[in-house]
């Protein structure tokens, strides 16, 4: 098998072509392998109840660390997550997870509507009616994210 | 506390700008045409109060997730008391058993935070109009990237 590396830094996301003479068993394999990847990179694992749980990452809504447990919060559904909200962040950052305070990170995916507060502060409505509220640290790097500026008042 | 301390000097320079418009306008309703520089100090005074005041009802400091129209009430209350209490002491106000009196410096503070809470909230609304235009395309944008 011919493995052909390319770089190419003008596109946004890595696409894998299989270029193949006939689909037999190997081809089977290597295209479940890489869409195993794209589900296991795009999952979390959480507890619940007792059992475990592979939750799809844009089901998640905010993930808050309290009492140094972290918790992830669904719409109808609270999870516990075996890992510190750094990890989190240093794992799925690159999607559509954003730091709202040190001890909670939105899923800018799931926020319906966002106004300014006080005092640099951004005020978020969830899809589940929640409210949190981004710090000012933090509503500097959304602004950034969203193209608003990243100035504050 | 350190963010607190860091905003005081901006939030009590504000307050001051603000007393100095707001009495200006008052003085040349009635007809006076200078502020003694007694009073300024006055001022000053009323506006580190006042800052203060400010920066906790507003700030980050103590009170977090509330309304604007809470915070207002919060800073508007003590600090008419506040106010009412210096134009006793430093005579900006000298008839006290006219009921007038009050009911003016009552309906002059309620306007102010009637307005005040009206302004904020059609403030945040317009930029939140904004801030939620942008946030729908970068929803967009990252949902075409999947």
């Amino acid at each position: 098998m011919l493995l052909e590396l390319i770089e190419n830094k003008l596109i946004k996301k890595t696409k894998v072509t299989i270029e193949y003479k006939e689909k037999n068993d190997t081809i089977n394999k290597l295209i479940d392998f890489i869409e195993r990847i794209d589900i296991f990179e795009n999952s979390i694992t959480a507890s619940a109840d007792g059992k475990l749980y592979s939750l799809d990452i844009d089901d998640i809504l905010y993930i808050e660390s309290v009492d140094r447990k972290t918790f992830c919060y669904t719409e109808d559904k609270i999870y516990e997550l075996g890992c510190k909200l750094y990890d989190i962040e240093e794992k799925y950052g690159v999607y559509d997870y954003i730091r709202a305070s040190k001890a909670c990170i939105i899923n800018l995916k799931r926020v319906s509507s966002i106004k300014p507060d006080f005092g640099g502060k951004i005020l978020a409505l969830m899809d589940n009616g929640e409210k949190i509220m981004i710090s000012r640290q933090y509503s500097v790097i959304l602004k950034e994210k969203l193209g608003l500026g990243g100035k504050h008042r | 506390m350190k963010e607190f301390i860091k905003k005081l000097p901006m939030q009590i320079s504000n307050t001051f700008f603000c007393i100095i418009i707001f009495f200006s306008v008052i003085s040349k309703l009635k007809g006076v045409e200078e502020i003694p520089v007694e009073r300024l100090f006055q001022f000053i005074m009323l506006s580190v109060i006042g800052g203060a005041l400010m920066e906790l009802s507003f700030g980050e400091c103590i009170f977090k997730n509330i309304s604007d129209a809470k915070r207002v009430c919060i800073f508007i209350v003590p600090f008419a008391v506040i106010t009412f209490v210096c134009a006793v002491i430093f005579q900006w106000i000298t008839r006290l058993d006219a009921i007038s009196t009050y009911i003016k410096f009552i309906g002059i503070f309620l306007f102010c935070g009637v307005l005040s809470v009206i302004l904020f909230e059609i403030e945040h609304r317009i930029r939140g109009r904004e801030y939620t235009r942008k946030l729908r395309e970068y929803q967009q944008r990252s949902n075409k990237n999947e």
